[in-house]
């Protein structure tokens, strides 16, 4: 192989970083095919996990899959507390400061927390 | 009659045509591609906005024919944007029910164009070319202005429409010629103009593309396209007599912060030039500089308060080497054509020169108010005069002095990673909004019962039901999943 000329080396510099792109974007499309994405990976929730982080879209998902607006389920560590905890998904909203999941959640027939004898926001 | 036949311009140290160049251009073309596959299987995650689109597509729904969503959208106060509404309805007509499928649907089709008709425009005929195309798509897709394009839909992205309306239009100029270019180039103005007022660059692409020496759409096929902008303008201001947007219409970005419309009239109603000016500057230095964003000088701001984020310091080392350049490029162009040596005729900066007059055009249209998406066309005709510099740099340097060659490598991989890195940046960006948008759909029903704002009518329920059901079956990455540094680094 002979040495590598100045022409070379000013191309491969204009042409690496792109290059590394389109590779990045080549990996990309070839994990999606196989549901592996690396920017879309969707990490399953319960219906309080979701709430607690914010996720809209999972929690009226979840509803409309049937989940019960007012019973406990559990909550993972690192989601709101240290520890793991069971929680109704309007507390975890609640305990989250996000009121329009609370909305969601109160249309879908959860009942406010304000009106659960035994609410125990962390 | 055929217009005159001119050789495309095209700088010299290119590859002479053959069938041996045209393998560049197809390299070109698959670059393209992947690049239109990877955010395509973004787009294909987003559901339908429900802001700034479910009442458009209600209004669809309410409207016979898209001839009459024409008709009826002509006498609106301050908008002349007739096909717009008439190609929602159309597209909602086709859809048959399947709406995300079909909007989206065409939402990648334009993409696929722009990508398409951009690398075509590039004329790629040598390794040099082929490089400096590689570059030049990271600079369109790593560009503020570029997000615009697909982020939002209103159902329809017409301002990605806009760019591939003046993409289309810098094809037809490049082409050979004949009755059939400017013929297309009549009827892609018209049509872009009715779009939107953006669409009004397809005229200043065409006349800029002949004095920059494209010779593709002839004096017979311009003086047309100028004869439907005086009937725009005519019809537009005289007989409909439809305005221009006040200072009361919206909220606008101001040096550090975004002024209310009430702000706005209290600080501008008697004398509204000053923010006018600023709106069109601002505008010129977001495609040139990367900043302001959206009339507000974000990276200006957050350094005041102590901060400035990585997002920033990636969208400066990109832009102000990319625009330095193209500068010295035009500077250069400028001298090589007073000096009289006989290449008067055929500028070494075309695409710059289209790009300076786009870029000028765009900001006048944004005197108004500033916004990335209104600049979306200036940042792709941007990426083309990158282009253009960039091969002819790289040509420079592969014969320049030891140390010149240095920098200049240095330079193009400091300054091309931050141009990919951007690039990369719209994927994570993409998913963010999927996340928004199925958030909206999410919330909506709860929150116009709390409104007490019912459906109007209960087809009108039955579209949003459908919408709904679309958005929440397509799973978005919950944003506390992100890697902490994503954040930083691409912004949201």
């Amino acid at each position: 192989m002979g040495r590598l000329t100045r022409r070379d080396w000013v191309m491969g510099a204009a042409a690496l970083p792109p290059a590394l792109l389109v590779v990045t974007m080549l990996i990309w499309l070839a994990l999606a095919c196989t549901g592996a994405h690396p920017l879309w990976q969707v990490e399953p929730l319960t219906l309080p996990e979701a709430a607690a982080r914010r996720d809209a879209g999972e929690v009226a998902r979840l509803l409309e899959e049937g989940w019960d607006p007012n019973a406990r389920y559990p909550v993972r560590s690192g989601f709101l507390t240290a520890e793991a905890v069971e929680l109704t998904p309007i507390e975890a909203a609640r305990a989250a400061d996000r009121p329009e999941i609370e909305l969601i959640l109160e249309y879908a027939g959860a009942t406010p927390v304000e009106r659960q004898p035994d609410a125990e926001a962390p | 009659m055929p217009s005159p036949r001119a050789p495309v311009p095209h700088p010299p140290g290119s590859a002479a045509c053959g069938h041996e160049t045209r393998g560049y251009a197809r390299w070109a073309y698959v670059l393209a591609a992947i690049f239109t596959l990877a955010f395509a299987y973004d787009l294909l995650r987003l559901p339908v906005q429900v802001y700034d689109a479910l009442g458009e597509i209600l209004d669809a729904s309410r409207s016979p024919s898209a001839g009459h969503s024409f008709v009826q959208s002509l006498g609106t106060a301050a908008y002349f944007r007739p096909l717009r509404i008439a190609q929602i309805k159309a597209l909602f007509d086709l859809s048959g029910g399947q709406y995300w499928l079909v909007y989206r649907g065409f939402h990648v089709l334009l993409l696929a164009l722009c990508l398409w008709l951009f690398t075509r425009a590039l004329r790629v005929r040598s390794t040099t070319d082929l490089a400096a195309a590689a570059v030049a798509l990271t600079v369109l897709t790593g560009m503020s202005t570029f997000r615009g394009t697909v982020l939002e839909a209103f159902p329809i992205n017409h301002f990605l429409e806009v760019a591939v309306a003046a993409l289309a239009a810098l094809n037809l100029a490049q082409s050979r010629g004949g009755w059939w270019v400017d013929a297309a180039a009549a009827v892609v103005f018209a049509a872009a103009a009715l779009t939107l007022e953006s669409g009004l660059l397809v005229w200043v692409v065409a006349v800029s593309a002949r004095a920059a020496g494209f010779r593709g759409i002839s004096r017979g096929g311009l003086a047309v396209m100028t004869g439907l902008l005086a009937a725009y303008v005519a019809v537009r201001f005289l007989w409909l007599q439809t305005g221009a947007p006040g200072l009361s219409e919206r909220s606008a970005g101001y040096f550090l912060s975004v002024l209310e419309p009430d702000e706005l009239v209290r600080r501008f109603g008697d004398w509204p030039y000053p923010f006018y000016a600023y709106n069109v500057l601002a505008s010129v230095s977001s495609v040139l500089f990367s900043e302001p964003r959206s009339g507000v000088f974000v990276g200006v701001r957050g350094w005041m308060q102590g901060e400035f984020p990585l997002l920033v310091v990636l969208a400066l080392v990109s832009s102000v080497p990319t625009t330095l350049l193209v500068a010295w490029m035009l500077a250069r162009s400028r001298r090589v054509r007073g000096a009289g040596n006989g290449v008067d005729t055929e500028p070494v900066a075309p695409l710059g020169l289209v790009a300076a007059a786009v870029i000028a055009g765009s900001a006048a249209l944004s005197y108004a108010y500033t916004k990335d998406d209104i600049m979306s066309t200036a940042g792709v005709f941007y990426a083309l005069a990158a282009f253009e510099s960039l091969r002819r740099l790289l040509a420079y340097a592969s014969t320049a002095r030891t140390g010149v060659a240095v920098l200049t490598v240095i330079a193009l991989l400091v300054c091309g990673s931050a141009w990919a890195i951007r690039s990369a940046g719209l994927h994570h960006v993409l998913r963010m909004q999927a996340f928004r948008h199925r958030g909206d759909w999410a919330v909506l029903p709860a929150r116009l019962a709390a409104e007490g704002r019912p459906y109007e009518t209960a087809e009108g329920a039955a579209i949003v039901r459908a919408l709904r059901g679309e958005a929440l079956a397509m799973p978005a990455p919950n944003p506390g999943s992100y890697a902490r540094w994503a954040e930083d680094v691409w912004g949201d």
